[in-house]
């Protein structure tokens, strides 16, 4: 669990679809736990930088995303536990929406602008 | 790309994880997972220890594969056992809950999508409409600390219990939805944050202070722990921890318990345990949503960077790179093709050579498409195109034309103005927050919405508060309310025609028509010069304002040609010249100079200004005056201090600037004769405003600085100069051996240039014209006199009044702590001998010429008022002393009758209404004519303490007239309707068409036949005045006995005017100050 923690602050970035705050390298080795099913990023540096963004606001380490009610609210319960951010500066490159539309995923930025 | 995205979907591999198995999985399991899920999300918290429901409900959830399950299954499987409790607990209410949700399910089985939409934003309604009570009730709980064990509370509280279930429920269509089209890993169940307020049975949230710029680490380092020790019995109730970048110096914990949340945090450097406190459950909501505000930057905006080479040059940004945080711009390319530039010093900004670039260095040059490399920078049309990160820049740089034409570069200087105009939009569009800040905008500018849902829309600023600027438009005929919208979203709207002004850039100041007002960029034909000017919108404003010549413009508001400005070390200087960023200013030396307009301090209001000329009499803006010496050279009074005088000659637009010691008043054919005239004569104009104002008007002392001769006492026939005057003492300083002592006045003779000697006690008085049926009193009879002459009962009254006083005391009464100083004031000066004399400093509290203070005190006491009461009322304006007579009367000689009888038999309206501006009412002379008080007179002048000294009883109830005020009393005691008059800060001109001096209120008509109404409260502001009448204007006397009587001035000497009444063929002497232009229009044209 503990390899969910990035592990110091430095190229930390955050997954623009779930959110979840890991270093560029992990990502890139390991891919996003989330959203690497559909989006793969592991191994590939373009898309991890594709899809993911440095420039985020707020850090949510999420520990039981049973029960919390932060997770809730910042939509990550479904998430595996980790650290989260709260908003994520931009957006996922067009052709990769539509190709998560055409999968019927709904494609929630978390730059806030989706919020009500 | 797209490869690269096919690519990234795992579906298209062979990965067996793909989305279609999910899918098919899913699919598959559809019934049994909704079942599951049903039972999943009515009871959320737990986690199942059924490995059946378990699945199913992340089937629902987040549709994770199962390779990954299994690694979260793990997880979940050490959840702790604790949990088999509320289990039970929660059977007791889910009977309740099943049935109250079942139906909605149905529906949204039935109907899929769009009733499930419909469903949630009915939800949304009315969780909303619960929200309020919900946490109203929370917060009264939250101090419990109960959560464990509160479900019995839970379920008392019904509402809340179905709203949060509501809550929980209402993503349900959603979640369907997307599950059926696909896994929902990334979608999941998207309910929106409102309905997610937290429940009393959430985790509470703790807030605790760390250091600043360590939040992110003190998360960190918790969440390693945390997930160290997970699964060992520790930080089970811990849910999360949290910082936001908005919210520095705080870190927040999710968590069951404030022991568990101190466990969590307690070690980690830069957290103060100490102060960990609770998070209402009312402010979760906000603490989790805020969000630090992120500058936004679009392409096309302009930038500045902040380090390095190109430190300070403005960038253009090309492309933002959302993902990292850097933004690709460009840039006019700073290179050294050939090593020429020394050390330290950078090249100039130009753009790309390829030629020069060859010549220095061919091998590293290479190009491809449009772009050319060269020594590793990329170039784009002579562009550096550079890549930079966010940090490294200053956004919003909001460049002038003049540098973005430079940008444009020399391609661009004069006709291809397209380029600049395409630059410049490109940059008012883009450049959020650059194109306008709020304090641009003003009310009453044309907007036009740029940005938003509302773009195009145009409207008229409304208001502008802050950040926020309300805008009214009316869009379609009906005019709706005020929109607000942040100044960014505005641009500045022109139409051709317009006369604008230019307030920043490089033709800052200079004013001219619009001829096109494309978007950002409007193109003004100057009024000066004719030019073609480019300006942006931002920088323009609408203004009637036409530069003067020469191009010169307004550079600074506020400040105008001709103002009297203070250069450093308190300097006065006046304006002659204003350029763009240079004022040429006319000091008091006489000499011109040129000084940055930061150098030059406005003064404050000019209109009371006012020096002392050769004669001692005050001089004011506007006066006509000569030289006494030199070239006697001759003009009006643009500018005046208490030492300088910076005068317009006539016909010449050259100013100069002369002492005002050296000037003489122009127009005054005696001046020579009588120097002293001018001081008496002239009144201050205006009522007095107290302070600086106020002793300068009272007047420096004509006393001072002449030579006097003691005439009696231990220094008698020494000679001095006169230092200073109080009241009654002069403080001499001898001329023998530079002592100073103290005498009083009327124990000195002023030393006339001519070789003569005038009582001191009289000076200033005595060189005015003398009363024409006058005794021999003294000087202080000539103001009555007049109207004596003018009144049937003068020569009653004025024997009487005569006769007590041998030794006239100016300033007995005459100060302005007597309480009629309000009204009184006005008359006072007008008319009284003591006004000039005494100074001020005297009054009651000076009271030791006492009884012979009586005839000073005369004038003040005077009363023209139709009862003996009205010898109060002599107090006020009119300022005449028959009254006083009648005071004196008793006392000296059998004439009192006389006295009275002068006084009733000469009703002053004046004296009336200026004691109804009091605000006392007195209803009859009763008071007076019975008490005995006023038949000792005596004891009047003796008794200084008060106002009313011999308050004559019940009669007179309210003896205080308004001490404060005076300037607004005098403003309302003089004004008569029809009465032209001078006020504001810009002197415009208006009539009094009704005045009420028991309310406070004149109405005025303006020029621009508008009204407007003054009050007490506005008085000091507008400061009206009367206009001054010339030779052959029809004039309405306002001041004194002849009040009210309009007529013609037929000609004036000095401060002394010559009124002819209407109807009437004899010229009356009137100062000046008594007479203001009549309005026989009334103000209507």
């Amino acid at each position: 669990m503990a390899a969910r923690v990035p592990k110091d602050k430095r190229q930390l970035r955050a997954c623009l679809i779930c959110g979840i705050v890991q270093n560029h390298h992990t990502f890139r080795d390991q891919g996003c736990p989330n959203c690497d099913r559909y989006i793969r990023m592991r191994g590939r540096s373009d898309a991890v930088t594709d899809c993911t963004s440095a420039i985020f606001d707020g850090m949510t380490a999420m520990f039981q995303p049973n029960g919390t009610w932060v997770g809730k609210f910042a939509h990550i319960n479904n998430y595996e536990p980790g650290v989260y951010a709260a908003h994520v500066t931009g957006r996922v490159p067009e052709d990769v929406e539509d190709a998560l539309a055409q999968k019927g995923i709904t494609y929630h930025p978390r730059d806030g602008s989706a919020e009500e | 790309m797209a490869d690269g995205v096919a690519d990234m979907f795992d579906d298209q591999s062979s990965d067996n994880n793909g989305y279609s198995s999910t899918e098919d999985r899913s699919r598959n399991k559809k019934p049994a997972a909704t079942s599951n899920r049903r039972r999943h999300y009515s009871d959320d918290e737990d986690d199942n220890d059924d490995e059946e429901i378990d699945d199913g409900g992340k089937g629902g959830r987040g549709g994770h594969s199962d390779s990954e399950d299994s690694e979260d299954y793990e997880y979940i499987k050490k959840k702790p056992v604790k949990r088999a409790r509320k289990k039970r607990a929660r059977t007791n209410n889910f009977l309740d809950i099943e049935a109250s949700v079942d139906t909605d399910e149905e529906e949204d089985e039935d109907e899929d999508g769009a009733l499930g939409d419909f469903i949630v934003d009915n939800e949304a309604e009315l969780a909303s409409a619960e929200k309020d009570a919900l946490r109203h009730r929370s917060a009264m709980r939250a101090p419990a600390g109960v959560f464990a064990d509160d479900d019995e509370d839970e379920a008392l509280d019904g509402e809340a219990l179905e709203a949060r279930l509501r809550a929980r429920y209402s993503g349900y269509g959603d979640t369907g939805r997307a599950t059926a089209g696909a896994g929902a890993a990334v979608d999941g169940d998207w309910v929106p944050q409102r309905l997610l307020i937290p429940g009393i049975r959430d985790p509470h949230l703790w807030v605790c202070a760390c250091l600043q710029g360590k939040e992110r680490d003190v998360v960190l380092a918790a969440a390693r722990r945390v997930f160290q020790w997970h699964g060992k019995g520790k930080f089970d109730g811990v849910y999360s921890a949290f910082c936001r970048d908005g919210l520095s110096g705080h870190v927040y914990v999710e968590a069951r318990s404030l022991a568990e949340a101190r466990d969590v945090l307690e070690g980690i450097p830069g957290v103060f345990v100490s102060k960990l406190g609770l998070v209402p459950l009312g402010d979760m909501v906000d603490v989790v949503k805020i969000k630090a505000r992120a500058p936004r930057i679009n392409p096309g905006a302009w930038v500045r960077v902040r380090r390095g080479n190109y430190s300070g040059d403005l960038a253009q940004v090309v492309a933002v790179i959302e993902a990292a945080d850097s933004v690709e711009v460009r840039l006019v390319p700073r290179l050294d093709y050939d090593g020429s530039s020394g050390k330290g010093e950078r090249p100039t900004p130009r753009l790309f050579n390829t030629d020069e670039a060859r010549r220095s260095d061919s091998r590293s040059l290479t190009s491809r498409q449009n772009e050319i490399m060269w020594r590793g920078d990329r170039f784009v049309g002579g562009y550096l195109h550079k890549d930079m990160r966010v940090a490294g820049l200053t956004l919003h740089a909001a460049p002038t034309l003049d540098e973005i034409t430079k940008f444009a570069g020399d391609s661009a200087d004069g006709d291809d103005s397209a380029a600049i105009a395409a630059l410049a939009a490109a940059a008012a569009a883009a450049d959020i927050g650059g194109p306008v800040v709020a304090r641009d905008l003003q009310p009453g500018d044309a907007v036009e919405v740029i940005d938003g849902d509302l773009a195009g829309v145009v409207g008229v600023v409304s208001s502008v508060d802050g950040d926020v600027v309300r805008v009214s438009s009316d869009v379609g005929a009906r005019r709706a309310a005020p929109m607000s919208f942040a100044p960014r979203q505005l641009r500045k709207r022109f139409a051709a025609g317009d006369h604008v002004k230019v307030l920043a850039g490089r033709h800052s100041g200079a004013t001219g028509m619009v001829l096109v007002a494309s978007d950002a960029v409007v193109t003004v034909h100057a009024d000066v010069g004719g030019a073609e000017l480019r300006v942006l919108a931002r920088d323009l404003r609408v203004s009637s304002d036409v530069s003067g010549a020469g191009g010169q413009a307004q550079a600074i508001v506020g400040l105008d040609i001709h103002d009297l400005v203070l250069l450093d070390g308190g300097q006065p200087a006046i304006i002659t010249r204003i350029a763009t960023d240079m004022l040429t200013v006319l000091d008091d030396r006489g000499e011109t100079r040129t000084v940055a307009p930061r150098d030059a301090r406005p003064t404050r209001s000019n209109a009371d200004r006012a020096g002392v000329d050769c004669a001692g009499a005050p001089l004011r803006r506007g006066d006509t005056v000569r030289e006494i010496s030199g070239g006697r050279r001759e003009g009006s009074i643009l500018q005046v201090t208490r030492f300088v005088a910076f005068v317009l000659p006539r016909g010449s637009e050259t100013l100069f600037v002369a002492r005002t010691r050296q000037l003489e008043p122009a127009n005054t054919r005696g001046a020579a004769l009588a120097p002293y005239a001018t001081r008496t004569m002239r009144p201050p104009q205006g009522a007095p405003r107290g302070g600086r104002a106020g002793a300068m008007r009272g007047g420096r002392d004509p006393l001072v600085g002449k030579t006097v001769v003691a005439n009696r006492g231990p220094y008698k026939g020494y000679i001095g100069l006169v230092k200073d005057t109080t009241g009654d003492m002069v403080r001499v300083e001898l001329h023998s051996n530079a002592k100073m002592f103290n005498i009083g006045r009327d124990k000195l003779s002023v030393k006339m240039p001519n070789g003569d000697t005038v009582p001191a006690a009289d000076f200033g008085n005595t060189g005015q014209m003398p009363p024409p049926s006058s005794t021999d009193s003294g000087g202080y009879a000539n103001g009555n006199s007049r109207d004596r002459g003018a009144s049937g009962s003068a020569s009653n009254s004025y024997s009487a009044w005569g006769a007590p006083s041998p030794a006239p005391a100016r300033g007995g009464f005459s100060d302005g702590r007597s309480p009629a100083a309000s009204g009184g004031y006005a008359g006072w000066d007008a008319r009284s001998p003591a006004a000039s004399g005494g100074g001020g400093g005297s009054g009651w509290d000076a009271r030791s010429p006492a009884v012979t203070g009586g005839g000073g005190g005369n004038s003040g006491w005077d009363a023209r008022s139709p009862a003996a009461t009205g010898g109060y009322s002599g107090w006020d304006t009119s300022g005449t002393a028959s009254a006083a007579n009648a005071w004196d009367t008793p006392v000296n000689t059998g004439s009192a009758a006389g006295g009275w009888g002068d006084a009733s038999t000469n009703p002053t309206p004046a004296a009336t209404a200026g004691w109804d501006a009091t605000g006392n009412s007195v209803s009859t002379s009763s008071g007076w004519a019975a008490s005995p008080a006023p038949v000792t007179p005596g004891a009047l002048p003796q008794t200084p303490g008060g106002p009313f000294p011999q308050t004559p009883g019940s009669s007179y109830d309210a003896p205080t007239p308004q001490a404060p005020g005076r300037t607004e009393d005098g403003f309302f005691a003089w004004a008569v309707p029809r009465a032209k008059v001078v006020f504001g800060p810009t002197r415009q001109h208006g009539t009094v068409t009704d005045v009420s001096a028991a309310r406070h209120q004149a109405i005025l008509r303006l020029e621009d036949g508008s009204t407007m109404a003054i009050e007490r409260s506005s008085l000091s502001r507008l400061d009206p005045q009367p206009l001054r009448a010339e030779k052959r204007d029809r004039v309405i006397v306002i001041r004194g006995s002849r009040r009210g009587a309009t007529g013609t001035m037929v000609g004036k000497d000095g401060s002394e005017a010559f009124f002819q009444a209407d109807g009437d063929s004899a010229w009356h002497p009137e100062p000046l100050r008594n007479l203001a232009v009549y309005d026989d229009n009334n103000g209507r044209r």
